[in-house]
């Protein structure tokens, strides 16, 4: 078992996140977090957004969607898109509201085959 | 926290007393030479006989593309560098089969459809000429080919200074393309950068050249370059004996948040050959701003060459220390630390002298 210095110390990495963590260090880490994803740069936001999630925290999708950094509306948009159908109106409105190169990659998170299979596997 | 450095008890004999000298050499032979193995309930062993005034060599092994490799054993005519056997305390890291390897004096790590290894990865470790013994194990139990290619440099010492031709692969990223590229700003930061943290440990990249690609690598699906993709765009590799780099925009392997990954090294070292499985680093645009007191590009592509190159990270997020000794002073401000951030640039003579013997290295 690995020993994880802090989740905190994690924003400020660039190597692959681990997929899952303790639940007291999530407990631990979860203010902290929250305060680098209103303040901090681009990637430790992205960072701590990522843990969170992987934490099972929820996120302020809502809002994030309106961030003034698109690779933040991006990924919020990614995390509002999760389970829905290919065929859900919110897919249209994450591409109006997304820069274009922004665009390809809902485009490509709509077709992609792993996601639709949890989403038809949930939603029959 | 486990102390890596002397984890062989009584295998003293492999260390040089002090560091050895670095020298300005003229001349910087690289030496090929290539095995096909057969790879027996996933064991293959390798022979080799190395030559005075080799001063370091790499090992890139190519295998089945399905299968993991990993360089279990490596024994020199002083000991035995890379061991296979582990202690409870480095077993319990969770590392598991790879722990040994891991933690050896000079460290081993696997790879999927080959793996890699450059020895010295700490410059205290004597190459001395004579016989050397390598065991590389597979996941896969039937037999099969392997290929390993052994680059040697020669020298009359350890270089003081070496230089690395680098190829600047662009997808089309942020609006990097060739025809531009000098006068493109944060792509100047970051070369600029990169010579920065490089040209105190007598590293310089030259020439260096810039390549458009297909913008389809612009977003790249596996962090390992290990599917159909990433291959593709390993092959896209255009420096012979020197360095690949890769600006894409993102990676995207399938996570809901996207940027969280600034940049990958194919391997730990790197394959200088061009268009080879370990052939190349990729560092993404959208891990940051482009505003420069924001902007980790620069220090993103210097820290995945250093991977490159053969260093590993000071010091892991999981609290690994790595096996060179002069790499813990205070303050860490190491290039290689796991951290990424503003002013984590240094990088230390010992660490100076292991890229210096990669073999992507030529005569200044």
């Amino acid at each position: 078992m690995t020993m994880l210095l802090s989740l905190v110390l994690l924003v400020d990495g660039h190597h692959a996140l681990p997929t899952n963590f303790p639940a007291s260090s999530c407990a631990a880490s979860e203010r902290p977090l929250r305060s680098i994803m209103s303040t901090g740069h681009r990637r430790q936001r992205l960072r701590a957004m990522a843990v969170l999630r992987r934490c099972y925290f929820t996120l302020p999708i809502a809002q994030l969607r309106l961030d003034s950094d698109p690779e933040i509306r991006l990924s919020a948009w990614r995390v509002a898109l999760a389970d829905k159908a290919p065929n859900d109106p919110m897919w249209n409105l994450a591409l109006e509201s997304l820069p274009l190169r922004h665009g390809r990659s809902i485009l490509s998170w709509r077709l992609d085959s792993k996601r639709l299979q949890s989403v038809l596997v949930e939603r029959p | 926290m486990l102390c890596l450095y002397l984890a062989c008890s009584g295998q003293d004999d492999i260390y040089h007393d002090e560091l050895p000298k670095a020298v300005a050499v003229e001349r910087i032979e690289r030496i090929e030479t290539v095995q096909r193995l057969t790879s027996s309930s996933g064991i293959a062993e390798l022979v080799f006989d190395l030559p005075a005034q080799t001063q370091s060599f790499a090992l890139f092994v190519e295998g089945d593309p399905q299968a993991e490799y990993l360089i279990t054993q490596l024994e020199s005519p002083d000991g035995v560098l890379v061991r296979a056997e582990a202690t409870d305390e480095e077993i319990s890291s969770g590392l598991g089969a790879a722990a040994g390897p891991f933690f050896s004096a000079n460290r081993s790590v696997g790879d999927h459809a080959g793996t890699s290894l450059l020895v010295p990865n700490d410059p205290m470790i004597k190459v001395t000429a004579g016989s050397w013994r390598a065991t590389i194990q597979s996941t896969r139990s039937q037999d099969h080919t392997i290929t390993v290619s052994r680059m040697e440099q020669r020298a009359q010492g350890r270089p003081s200074a070496v230089r690395i031709p680098l190829s600047i692969h662009l997808t089309g990223a942020e609006g990097m393309r060739s025809e531009a590229a000098s006068e493109h700003a944060r792509l100047r930061r970051a070369q600029n950068q990169l010579e920065s943290v490089f040209s105190p440990i007598g590293i310089t990249f030259s020439p260096i050249t810039y390549v458009d690609i297909s913008d389809d690598y612009q977003v790249i699906e596996d962090i390992e370059l290990n599917d159909a993709q990433g291959l593709e765009l390993l092959a896209q590799g255009s420096a012979e004996q020197g360095l690949n780099v890769f600006i894409i925009e993102r990676f995207d392997s399938g996570d809901e948040i996207l940027g969280t990954i600034g940049g990958v090294s194919a391997a730990i070292p790197g394959d200088p050959r061009s268009k080879q499985r370990f052939a190349g680093v990729v560092v993404a645009t959208s891990f940051s701003e482009d505003e420069p007191s924001r902007d980790l590009l620069g220090l993103t592509m210097a820290h995945e060459i250093g991977h490159f190159l053969g260093l590993f990270h000071t010091t892991e997020a999981a609290g690994f220390l790595d096996n060179i000794s002069d790499t813990q002073e205070e303050p860490q401000r190491n290039l290689m630390h796991h951290l990424s951030q503003q002013g984590f640039d240094q990088l230390t003579e010992h660490q100076g002298m292991v890229v210096r013997g990669h073999p992507a290295g030529a005569a200044p």
